[in-house]
């Protein structure tokens, strides 16, 4: 018996995904260099203290570990009875801060909400994981009826409630909520009709966007003129797709975070210039800490560090697709697409705005930028990654070899 | 569903490879260009710190011209329209602006258009060249309402007068406004320009050096930062006196109203030293602002002039006719022909001359300026009448050679030195060029030309006992706290003539005045001695003339030289006469001489 006992207890640990853990923890230690590197000059300036967000954000991981920690040993059954208090939660929040004192306004955009005088968090977060959660829960719960446009009307519906409130101060966000649902849909969608609008949306986003980014500036700036005349599109509208074709066109104003992000990334070359040796970092890039880290990393590490980066990424997304894989149940696996696509999202847009391929707005990189809310929020979802991982099919059918 | 699942992975994956790939173009595109633009918006925080030019003075302290600070207004539009929360927008906004209009009375719409038009910026130079007194008014303003409580609610004030602040700069300002304008110049925009007279040529003197202040963060990341403080320029004791230049440009504004003249030069010297007293011409401009002509000229007369055009009219304002202008001295020279043919012993101080109205040399008759002749005179006597026919015996008695060494000798044809700029050198003859003809105009002071400095040089040296100094018009360099950085002693560069010389060339010019050509020049109680001058220019058809008269006082010890020159004065046919120089010189040695403290050396009338 007492050896049965320490059987169980190795099976119940094989059944965590220590890989994804690790590689986890690995991007928040790497994030945590980045941050002291990239925020000590204006954490200086700005506090005189230029640990002041290394040691911020290491408070937050640790608790955020803790946390994750907590999440996944709670069997992803259990997320099921918060789907709906979830999703209360989220929209519950959006409107809090989108239409009461509560909201802070910075920059002339409502993206944090107050909880006490010195603790506010970005709603926006809370609203994703809500999204995944349900999503997946409706899914789970209506697994035969999924190609029914029915349901896929009702999901991005209810989606769309706290995205669009979502959209209104933080296009990115917005943007990243509105597609996480479709792409967990889209993975148990069977129906030819969806899938060929799908592809023609996409193909469609990405032929204006390659038009836009391609075409010569005064190419673009004549077709502008024409458009502003019809009133479609407002003259500060047309601004910002002149600015995201070109970022010189404004290099003093709304260009100036984009170009200075440029030259970081252009001047830190295959190489980079070494970790600390970054000029850019000096109140030349703003956001460096945060939006533009990925610049910071480039100038420091170069094409090589970014690489590195990205790789890891891509193992954590491939642990992450071995679980949803993996799990028994279809709420498991939509979990797991879920976290999935919003890191996937998040990645590829943070350094695409970086790099100047999509216009310019906040989208922080997960695990590696600043951010309280966003840290403790992703944390929880590989949480839920985990606890999904841990319900593996593999594992009992060792336990029904043994018993038999 | 994994096979969807493995799909969407790997267009992931490909998305990000082709990002990777973007970014590899990126930086083999642009690397090196965004390297240069990273390197050029490099460099430390720094910001100047302007220095005070140096103050210029008179012999006796009296400030001619000095940089006083002013305040520049900047406002900074980011700061002023802060907006922190979207529900009280711009909250430091009305406060400030009332700021502004109740302190300085500005309007109120333009200020507010200012905002509008650049909220982003943080530099935005409103009003310029404030005084101390109204910078500190608005501070008082602002910090009693920044700390004022509302009455209401006994709280603080939410909103702040913000965003506006004040830079400093150095105005030059001359206190005298056109009082000595040709020997001060003027200095520009930039403090570290001068130009024309002393501004110009001890720019580098007055000029200090702009100090800095660097910030940067330091390897233990504190932000430090280092002030440079700006060093102040010199201050420059000029020679002059203040009494004595008011003296001379109030006569010459005297002499104005009465006359016709091109131009008008008055030169007061120590002989004793070489030193300048004062120094004006008719051209008065107000260094405050040399750019204004509207008392001369209409802005569109001005306005319809090519750059060249204008140019031109500038530097003819500017200039200094006493220094950079060369014309035909005249009769004055005599004194010199005489001292350089004693010298040479050709001539003692006995021998006697005829004049019979004129000289044939080489075939050119030249005439006497008395076309009938003077008859029989004494060397004293050829002075007194001024006659060209003695003077051309004389310079027979010489030849081409001893001429120009003497001119030489006297500082003629080559700058005197005196410290101002853009000095002219006249021109004299060569010795293959000068013939006999020019040898004998020359002994009267015709063909050749002068500066009315080198003229008056020349005078000193004969009025000293033969010692030749150079003109001055500087004697101290001071440092900002009143130390002497360099004391400009008078330069003795060579001994002229014999004192024996000097003596009877003295004696013969307060003959001169006493019973000679002069006699205008005479003052109440004071031995006075004097050669007026009467030149044709050249061409000789157009029938100008420049008269003049170098006068000075006491005889048996001059410490005063006033010389005049009237160019272009008007006159009727051939008939000129040094008359009103004379008198221009004698009204302003009867000014000056009181100031100076001069004693009454006779009982004479």
């Amino acid at each position: 018996m007492k050896k049965r006992r320490s059987e169980n207890g190795i099976r119940w640990l094989s059944g965590y995904d220590f890989s994804l853990l690790f590689v986890v923890l690995f991007l928040c230690v790497f994030g945590l260099i980045m941050i002291y590197s990239a925020s000590y000059y204006t954490a200086e300036l700005k506090l005189r203290n230029g640990m002041y967000y290394f040691r911020h954000q290491l408070m937050l991981y640790g608790i955020s570990l803790v946390v994750a920690i907590v999440v996944s040993l709670i069997p992803h059954k259990f997320f099921a009875w918060f789907v709906w208090l979830g999703y209360a939660a989220a929209v519950v929040c959006m409107i809090l801060t989108n239409f009461t004192s509560l909201g802070i306004n910075t920059n002339g955009q409502t993206r944090w909400m107050r909880v006490t005088k010195s603790i506010s968090f970005q709603p926006a977060e809370l609203v994703k994981i809500a999204v995944i959660l349900m999503t997946a829960y409706l899914i789970h719960q209506n697994a035969k009826e999924i190609n029914r446009t029915k349901w896929l009307i009702l999901i991005m519906g209810l989606c769309a409630v706290p995205g669009f409130l979502v959209l209104k101060n933080n296009l990115s966000s917005g943007v990243i909520i509105l597609a996480i649902p479709v792409a967990m849909i889209m993975m148990v969608s069977d129906k030819k009709i969806r899938w060929i609008v799908f592809w023609i949306g996409l193909g469609l986003a990405l032929a204006l966007m390659i038009t836009i980014k391609l075409l010569p500036l005064d190419t673009l700036i004549g077709i502008g003129e024409k458009i502003e005349e019809t009133g479609l599109l407002k003259a500060y509208q047309l601004k910002r797709i002149y600015i995201w074709n070109n970022p010189m066109y404004d290099a003093q104003g709304d260009g100036y975070q984009v170009v200075q992000g440029l030259y970081a990334i252009g001047s830190g070359g295959v190489f980079g210039k070494g970790l600390g040796a970054s000029t850019q970092k000096l109140g030349f890039v703003p956001e460096s800490s945060n939006d533009m880290i990925f610049a910071i990393l480039c100038e420091e590490l170069g094409l090589f560090g970014a690489i590195a980066l990205i790789v890891l990424y891509l193992f954590m997304l491939y642990r992450m697709m071995l679980i949803a894989g993996r799990s028994r149940d279809l709420f498991g696996s939509m979990l797991v697409i879920g976290v999935m696509a919003h890191f996937a999202l998040q990645v590829i847009l943070h350094i695409g705005v970086v790099s100047g391929v999509f216009p310019n707005t906040g989208v922080t990189l997960p695990f590696v930028s600043y951010g309280g809310t966003a840290s403790l929020f992703y944390m929880g979802e590989i949480g839920i990654v985990l606890s999904v991982g841990r319900d593996n099919p593999e594992l009992e059918l060792v336990e029904e070899k043994d018993e038999s | 569903m994994r096979r969807k699942l493995a799909f969407t992975y790997i267009v992931v994956a490909a998305v990000l490879f082709a990002l990777v790939v973007y970014l590899l173009v990126l930086m083999r595109n642009n690397g090196e260009e965004y390297q240069l633009k990273i390197l050029s918006q490099q460099g430390y925080d720094s910001s100047v710190l302007a220095f005070r030019r140096g103050n210029i003075t008179d012999r006796n302290g009296t400030v001619l011209a000095y940089s006083e600070e002013v305040y520049n207004l900047i406002l900074d539009p980011s700061v002023i329209l802060y907006t922190s929360n979207a529900k009280n927008p711009e909250p430091n906004r009305q406060a400030t602006v009332d700021a502004l209009v109740n302190v300085f009375g500005y309007d109120r719409a333009e200020i507010n258009a200012l905002l509008d038009e650049k909220p982003k910026s943080s530099y935005v130079r409103f009003a310029k060249q404030l005084s101390a007194e109204e910078v500190n008014r608005f501070t008082e303003y602002q910090t009693e309402y920044n700390t004022a409580k509302d009455e209401k609610k006994k709280k603080l004030h939410k909103d702040k007068v913000t965003g506006v602040w004040f830079e400093t700069e150095y105005q030059r300002s001359y206190p005298y406004n056109t009082l000595a304008c040709n020997i001060l110049g003027f200095s520009g925009a930039e403090s570290s320009e001068g130009h024309w007279g002393i501004e110009e040529y001890y720019n580098d003197s007055l000029s200090g050096i702009n100090g800095r202040v660097y910030s940067y963060i330091n390897a233990e990341g504190d932000y430090e930062s280092v002030t440079e403080a700006a060093v102040s320029g010199y201050t420059i004791v000029s020679t002059i006196d203040y009494n004595v230049q008011k003296a001379i440009e109030e006569t010459i504004a005297l002499y104005k109203e009465e006359h016709e003249y091109k131009n008008i030069g008055v030169l007061v010297m120590d002989p004793t030293s070489g030193e300048i007293l004062g120094l004006a011409t008719d051209k008065v401009y107000d260094p405050n602002k040399p750019m204004d002509f509207s008392y001369m000229i209409s802005d569109e007369e001005l306005e319809a002039m090519t750059d060249e055009e204008k140019s031109a009219f500038q530097n003819a304002v500017w200039r200094n006719f006493a220094v950079n202008d060369a014309y035909t001295p005249g009769s004055v020279s005599k004194e010199l022909t005489v001292a350089m043919a004693l010298e040479e012993n050709v001539i003692d101080t006995d021998t006697m001359f005829i004049c019979d109205g004129g000289e044939t040399v080489q075939g050119t008759t030249i005439h006497c300026n008395r076309v009938s002749g003077h008859g029989t005179l004494s060397l004293t006597e050829s002075l007194m009448m001024s006659c060209n026919d003695a003077m051309m015996n004389i310079a027979s008695r010489l030849n081409v050679h001893t001429m120009l060494k003497w001119q030489r000798q006297f500082g003629l044809g080559s700058r005197t030195g005196v410290d101002l700029p853009g000095e002219a050198t006249g021109i004299l003859f060569n010795e293959s060029n000068m013939s006999l003809v020019d040898l004998a105009t020359c002994s009267f002071g015709q063909g050749y030309s002068s500066t009315m400095i080198q003229m008056a040089a020349a005078y000193c040296s004969i009025l000293n006992g033969g010692y030749y100094y150079t003109p001055r018009i500087v004697r101290q360099v001071l440092d900002e706290n009143g130390g002497v950085v360099k004391n400009l002693r008078p330069e003795l560069v060579r001994t002229t003539v014999s004192e024996s010389t000097c003596e009877f060339l003295k004696e013969a010019a307060f003959e001169t005045v006493n019973g000679g050509t002069a006699a205008a020049a005479a003052l109440a109680g004071h031995t006075v001695g004097g050669k007026t001058g009467t030149a044709q220019k050249y061409p000789i058809e157009e029938h100008n003339y420049v008269i003049s008269f170098m006068g000075f006082t006491p005889v048996a010890n001059p410490k005063l030289l006033v010389y005049a020159v009237v160019d272009e004065p008007e006159h009727e046919g051939t008939n000129v006469s040094a008359r009103s120089a004379v008198e221009l010189e004698r009204d302003i040695m009867a000014k000056i001489i009181p100031y100076l403290g001069i004693p009454k050396d006779t009982e004479t009338e």
